[in-house]
């Protein structure tokens, strides 16, 4: 147990010369007079405390030399001599251009072709295509190459076709019904355009005209259609699967 | 493909081989070109969008990657090659870069 007693006994009392250090760590909630100094970890810290007169204070260390300038100039070669590896890795890294080391492997095969008019920067025509079929073209300015075909290309002027179902409303008959403003209107509006259609005639008519009841409706059906489309891009990644040829242009 | 991995962080417009069009900030790719795309939009042939948070585009299905206008791609797969490395000295230990084999990512794209 604690003895917060103002007189302890003289073994473990701080400040007593009968001071028994081995019994104070033993004794359960014994505090030193001020528990938040720091420990004199080794000599070194305690040279500090002791007298001047006492042979191994402080004042009496030995002096640490300076150092001799051979040294010093031993550390700077070593030190120049490690900048200078970092500096001639740092140029190999800054010379070997990632790009070119791709095309290298290129260049003995029929992607030569491709390598020569990455290398001369040389206007090319590309041929992309659709799952079925061919997209377009592409002419433009190749800025990167690989061996998938995968291709930067900048300046592009890209002519190409993209099949778009078209809503079209169809008699039973198979008349195709032209609306006004086909392109323009969504595929929504013309659902809701003829079921509305188709409900009013259903209320108009009687049951027994069936026949001309099949007539009148007029069905959505999704018609696909071609559409051309031209357009520039500045720069593009253009994906190997999709090309289909490389034309090399004067 | 080292092309797109310098481009991660940069708000591009991928096409896809349906023609669906995904524009957001890339996130993410692999070797394979997969692709991961926030706060895209993604707009139909037709011209019908829709705001998705988070995309997975699998990289067989993309045509192309439409990249900013003002973007240098040169400069930054330069620049990310001088970080690899840079890096690899320093996890090397700062005494010298190792010898400059020929690394397989760089080789694949």
């Amino acid at each position: 147990m604690a003895d917060p007693a103002p007189s302890p006994s003289p073994c473990l009392d701080f400040f007593s010369l009968d001071f028994d250090a081995l019994a104070a760590l033993r004794t359960e909630g014994l505090q030193p007079p001020n528990p938040r100094v720091r420990p004199l970890d080794n000599l070194n810290k305690c040279r500090r405390i002791l007298p001047s007169d006492v042979p191994e204070s402080l004042i009496n260390a030995p002096v640490r030399e300076p150092r001799s300038q051979e040294s010093i100039a031993a550390q700077q070669r070593a030190k120049a001599r490690t900048s200078l590896i970092l500096e001639k890795a740092a140029e190999r890294a800054r010379q070997a251009r990632v790009l070119d080391t791709i095309v290298d492997k290129l260049r003995q095969g029929p992607l030569g072709l491709l390598v020569r008019c990455y290398e001369e920067r040389a206007r090319i025509q590309v041929w992309t295509r659709h799952t079925h079929g061919i997209r377009g073209t592409m002419v433009g300015f190749v800025r990167a190459v690989d061996k998938h075909f995968n291709m930067v290309m900048h300046d592009v002027d890209e002519q190409y076709s993209v099949l778009r179902r078209v809503p079209r409303l169809v008699n039973k008959r198979g008349r195709v019904k032209v609306l006004q403003h086909e392109e323009e209107t969504s595929e929504n509006a013309i659902l809701r355009k003829a079921e509305d259609e188709n409900d009013s005639q259903r209320k108009e008519q009687s049951p027994d005209g069936i026949d001309a009841l099949t007539d009148k409706i007029k069905e959505l059906k999704l018609f696909p259609k071609l559409e051309y489309r031209r357009r520039h891009l500045k720069q593009v990644f253009l994906r190997g699967d999709s090309v289909v040829m490389v034309r090399k242009l004067v | 493909i080292c092309n797109l991995k310098a481009l991660v962080g940069l708000e591009l417009l991928v096409e896809l081989r349906n023609d669906l069009s995904v524009r957001g900030v890339l996130h993410d790719c692999d070797n394979a070109s997969n692709v991961i795309i926030k706060d895209a939009t993604v707009e139909d042939v037709e011209g019908v969008q829709r705001q998705l948070p988070l995309v997975f585009l699998r990289g067989s299905n993309i045509r192309f990657v439409h990249i900013p206008d003002n973007v240098d791609v040169m400069q930054l797969v330069e620049d990310r090659r001088l970080m690899l490395d840079k890096a690899a000295t320093a996890y090397m230990g700062g005494k010298g870069a190792p010898a400059p084999k020929p690394v397989p990512g760089a080789g694949t794209a």
